[in-house]
């Protein structure tokens, strides 16, 4: 996700510069081969192993029978039955609501922490390079992983969590975090939200420093306070950054399955099963690939709806 | 080089009776060796399965419960004609019975295990206790007089309590232990009134033990004498030995369960993957063949106090040394099979098995009633396959 | 310093303690001794005389990590060496072809962020088996590489757009072919982003789970991240050892990004800096 924009640049060159292209009309056929060998790998490649998995899982949610050998793939008979079977299926609308409530609640929240520690370490200060690194260090700290860690601070007996929050009184009695349906989804919250704030702190920091300090000093002179000033100034200039984590964050959220995988597999009782997880549950624990390919198709379609649906918020402001 | 992954490469008792069995084979087979290598228990079922699907198996194919879903993908070998060959099943347990399919012996059962109900002697003492229950009754008292005199610290109770397979066999062990099963007579039996029974006393002693465990977890807490009462597989008798404290050791005490009926657990077996080549196929039969000969056979009375698949294989100076073992051979001759006599419920059980593991974790972490949960579950599991 | 700067410096300290706690914790589980941990008050900071690097010996015995580590490194380096030469190709195209087609092209190569991975290595999983390429490190890094190209491609889009033109033309002018000032003027301009592009892609193969998870079968190929996720209902009790496997497989991308995170940082922000 290295979407890192900077709202200047709504005001320069748009992407694809279709103006600025001093040198264009001398392209001579020769670049452009040369431009389109460049291209060509990427492009073979994302063919082969985008578009044709593509069609084959389309394919596949069109087929009768369970196998994982290509070749059989074709000889089993043509149905909508696994389409039938998934819109009819509770699980299905089940996952999407914990799929939607994961990605709203990481999205919210990593945006909140991204924007607080970006607005702490936007102005010069000294050490700042060596601050902005060890805010950012979750980042290449695999989900996974992270994952494990909180597995065990969050540990219904021995947890270290569950003993600083009942040192601070919030709770008298240990929480089986992944044991609850209750809280097991805050469970798998936390390190998702680890992973997920740098990406956000980054791109907000970019856009807030492009703010001027003069804008701020106005402010101050116009005695507006913190608040003011963070709804006069900060924000205006960063919210379209803010959009774009936002998006760039529930997409990867919606689609991800490490953390949850890592740690409860989607349970207890399916309260913490996305759709992720259920097409993986489909597919590799079932092995329903069929099945596993229509909640797939349907899953897809439904991240290409609300994408659709943001676009005039999106179009408005970034194009 | 033979590829064997097993989730029990680091069991104790376990671990050990399989080395000297490869050690054995290699030492027979000059060049070839056995990558024998752990996977764990909750992978080893998507893993092996995803393999055989794939056309792309290991050598060695061992199962316990997760045979019927390796069986389901049609590509274990039949071992019909190689038993006979060798004389085998003349020399073998009843329970072999359990991994055949259409007539087809899919694997070799290399020994059957048993339950066995856990206690701590000073808890149970300081309960009031002089003896361990014996029937369901006296369970359920006898866990409610101990969370009553257990200090801070200690559970009553310890079960499986997290998504995990082991909820299917910790329940069902009630199920059968108090006459029912899942499906009888060619119907399901989920809301029968005895499966309601016992799930229901599941349920409650269940709810009392520490939360968010697994079954890993529960054996270290009784180990540490933290959990005073639980039914487990006879095998941890070693897993004990191991991981408890010598303080806390000599309390623990093992007795036959509380139940008319006893489950038979059918231990690890053997396979044959259809999809190597048949010289490899020959190399896994001889080592299915070290693993049946009596030395190795008796191994597993001795390391996990199982009951031996060949017949006759504990000698009589390991049944003077624990004599337990022949109570527990005697106890699986006898014991009900956890699995129903369902070709359905064997081909499907892994989605059968999810649907259990989630109503077992909605018992035990709502309020929902028991006929209710268990009702779901029956209409679920009817709409996975016909009993 | 002013009182201003440092209620400033007093937050970010707090916040950073907040948000690094699971790294302190995950060293201080390893270092210490099961027996300390395993208690309802566990000590938030230890007692230095019991530090004590058993655990991390300890993994060595219980689990291959050793192997696992090295999976990962040549899974990442595959995987960084394929992603930066074809994004930067690719990256050098888009930004100098700027014709209708390669940008409609650039944009569906966004697609991929819409396929759950779950779905996407279904039929990779086939293809792989098909062909024979599963259970090898290979197949690991094409599809890494994959699902990091789109990205990486934008990324040198970006920045090759932030070098001038002009640059080139002169060069053509004096003689060179295109190809030429691309190797000669453009590539070594472009650096720094080629050199946030390696980290980037380094650091999504070395996180990535959901490959490693289903496209690795035997324990040849196992990776860090799922080696220690299997790790874990196996010996739920040694946290100790758990945490020291779990802190040598992020200590070599964490050590990365601190020594090149400032790279990384320019490098993704390179559109806007021009």
């Amino acid at each position: 996700m290295p979407v890192v924009t900077d709202d200047r640049r709504k005001a320069g060159t748009p992407t694809g510069r279709p103006g600025r292209s001093p040198w264009r009309p001398s392209l001579s056929t020769r670049n452009n081969l040369l431009s389109y060998m460049l291209l060509a790998p990427s492009l073979a490649m994302t063919l082969v192993f985008i578009a044709f998995p593509i069609y084959m899982i389309v394919n596949l949610s069109l087929r009768d029978g369970k196998t994982m050998i290509m070749s059989e793939v074709g000889d089993l008979p043509l149905t909508l039955g696994n389409y039938d079977s998934v819109l009819a299926d509770p699980d299905t609308w089940h996952s999407l609501r914990i799929s939607a409530m994961y990605t709203a609640a990481t999205v919210t929240a990593a945006i909140l922490v991204g924007l607080v520690t970006a607005l702490l370490i936007r102005r010069r200060l000294p050490g700042r390079r060596w601050l902005r690194t060890l805010i950012l260090i979750p980042w290449p700290i695999p989900g996974a992983i992270a994952t494990v860690a909180f597995v065990w601070m969050l540990d219904g007996t021995y947890g270290v969590i569950n003993y600083i929050l009942r040192m601070v009184g919030i709770i008298d009695q240990n929480v089986a975090w992944f044991f609850d349906p209750q809280t097991a989804l805050i469970g798998v919250l936390m390190p998702t939200v680890w992973s997920a704030y740098p990406l956000c702190t980054l791109m907000l920091l970019a856009s807030l420093q492009s703010v001027p300090d003069e804008l701020y000093e106005a402010a101050k002179v116009d005695g507006a306070g913190a608040i003011l000033q963070f709804r006069h100034v900060t924000w205006p200039a960063v919210q379209n950054t803010a959009v774009l984590a936002m998006i760039v964050t529930g997409l990867w959220t919606f689609t991800t399955f490490d953390f949850v995988y890592a740690i409860t597999r989607g349970g207890p009782d399916g309260a913490t099963q996305t759709l992720a997880v259920a097409i993986y549950n489909q597919a590799f624990r079932f092995f329903d690939l069929p099945h596993a390919s229509a909640l797939g198709v349907v899953t897809m379609v439904l991240a290409g709806l609300v994408l659709l649906a943001l676009f005039p918020v999106v179009r408005r402001r970034f194009f | 080089m033979l590829d064997f992954p097993t989730w029990q490469a680091n069991e104790p008792g376990h671990g050990e009776a399989l080395r000297a069995i490869v050690e054995e084979f290699e030492s027979r087979h000059e060049g070839v060796t056995v990558n024998m290598y752990p996977v764990s228990n909750e992978d080893f079922q998507n893993q092996i399965v995803t393999q055989l699907s794939a056309g792309d198996p290991p050598d060695i194919i061992a199962s316990g419960n997760h045979f019927y879903a390796f069986a389901g993908t049609g590509q274990l070998e039949p071992l019909n004609d190689r038993l006979e060959e060798s004389g085998l099943l003349d020399e073998w347990e009843d329970f072999q019975q359990e991994r055949v399919v259409d007539g087809d012996h899919l694997a070799l059962t290399m020994h059957a295990l048993t339950r066995l109900l856990y206690y701590n002697e000073e808890y149970l003492a300081a309960a009031g206790l002089d003896a361990p229950p014996t029937s369901p009754t006296e369970l359920a008292d006898a866990v409610e007089a101990l969370a009553g005199s257990v200090g801070e610290g200690v559970s009553p109770w310890g079960a499986t309590t997290t998504t995990h397979s082991n909820l299917f066999g910790e329940s069902t062990a009630f199920i059968v232990g108090m006459g029912g099963q899942w499906i009888t007579d060619g119907e399901w039996s989920v809301t029968a009134p005895e499966t309601v029974e016992a799930v229901d006393l599941y349920r409650r002693l269940a709810q009392q033990a520490p939360p968010g465990l697994d079954g890993g977890g529960y054996r270290q807490l009784l180990g540490d004498g933290r959990i005073a009462m639980s039914q487990d597989g006879n095998w941890v008798i070693s897993t004990l030995d191991e991981v408890s404290p010598a303080d806390v050791r000599p309390k623990l005490k093992a007795a036959p369960p509380p139940f008319e009926n006893t489950v038979a657990l059918v231990g690890t077996s053997l396979s044959i993957p259809e999809g190597i080549s048949e010289e490899r196929k020959d190399l896994v039969w001889e080592f299915i063949q070290v693993a049946a000969e009596p030395e190795f056979q008796g191994m597993w009375a001795g390391s996990i106090d199982a009951a031996p698949g060949r017949t006759g294989s504990i000698t009589s100076e390991q049944v003077q040394e624990r004599p337990e073992l022949e109570v527990v051979a005697q106890t699986i001759a006898s014991a009900q099979p956890e699995f129903p006599d369902s070709a359905n419920f064997r081909a499907n059980f892994g989605e059968i098995e999810q649907h259990i593991i989630d109503a077992m974790m909605r018992l035990l972490t709502t309020d929902d009633e028991t006929a209710a949960v268990l009702a779901d579950l029956e209409s679920q599991l009817s709409s996975v396959t016909e009993p | 310093m002013t009182r201003g700067m440092i209620i400033r410096y007093g937050l970010i300290v707090a916040i950073i303690v907040v948000l690094l706690f699971p790294v302190y914790w995950m060293a201080l589980t390893a270092v210490l001794p099961t027996r300390e941990l395993l208690s309802p008050s566990p000590p938030l900071i230890p007692d230095l005389s019991s530090i004590s690097f058993d655990s991390f010996q300890r993994v060595f015995e219980l689990r291959p990590v050793g192997r696992w580590m090295t999976n990962s490194a040549v899974v990442t380096a595959g995987t960084v060496v394929c992603s930066v030469v074809l994004a930067t190709m690719a990256g050098y195209s888009l930004s100098r072809l700027a014709s209708k087609i390669g940008l409609v092209v650039g944009y569906s190569l966004f697609a991929v962020r819409l396929i759950p991975t779950t779905l996407l290595v279904i039929p990779l999983f086939m293809m792989f088996s098909e062909v024979e390429l599963n259970n090898t490190l290979r197949s690991l890094v094409i599809a890494n590489t994959v699902v990091i190209v789109p990205f990486a491609a934008w990324l040198m889009k970006s920045f090759f757009d932030s070098i001038p033109v002009e640059l080139e033309e002169a060069a053509m002018v004096d003689g060179c072919s295109r190809l030429r000032s691309f190797l000669t003027i453009v590539l070594p301009l472009a650096r720094p982003g080629i050199g946030a592009v390696a980290i980037f892609s380094g650091i999504l193969a070395w996180g990535d789970f959901t490959f490693a998870r289903t496209l690795i079968q035997g324990d040849a190929g196992t990776t860090v991240t799922v080696g220690l996720v299997s790790f874990v209902g196996e010996y739920t009790a040694d946290w100790g050892a758990l945490m020291a496997a779990g802190l040598l497989s992020i200590a070599p991308m964490v050590v990365l990004f601190i020594l090149l995170e400032p790279l990384l940082i320019s490098g993704l922000t390179s559109g806007a800096v021009k």
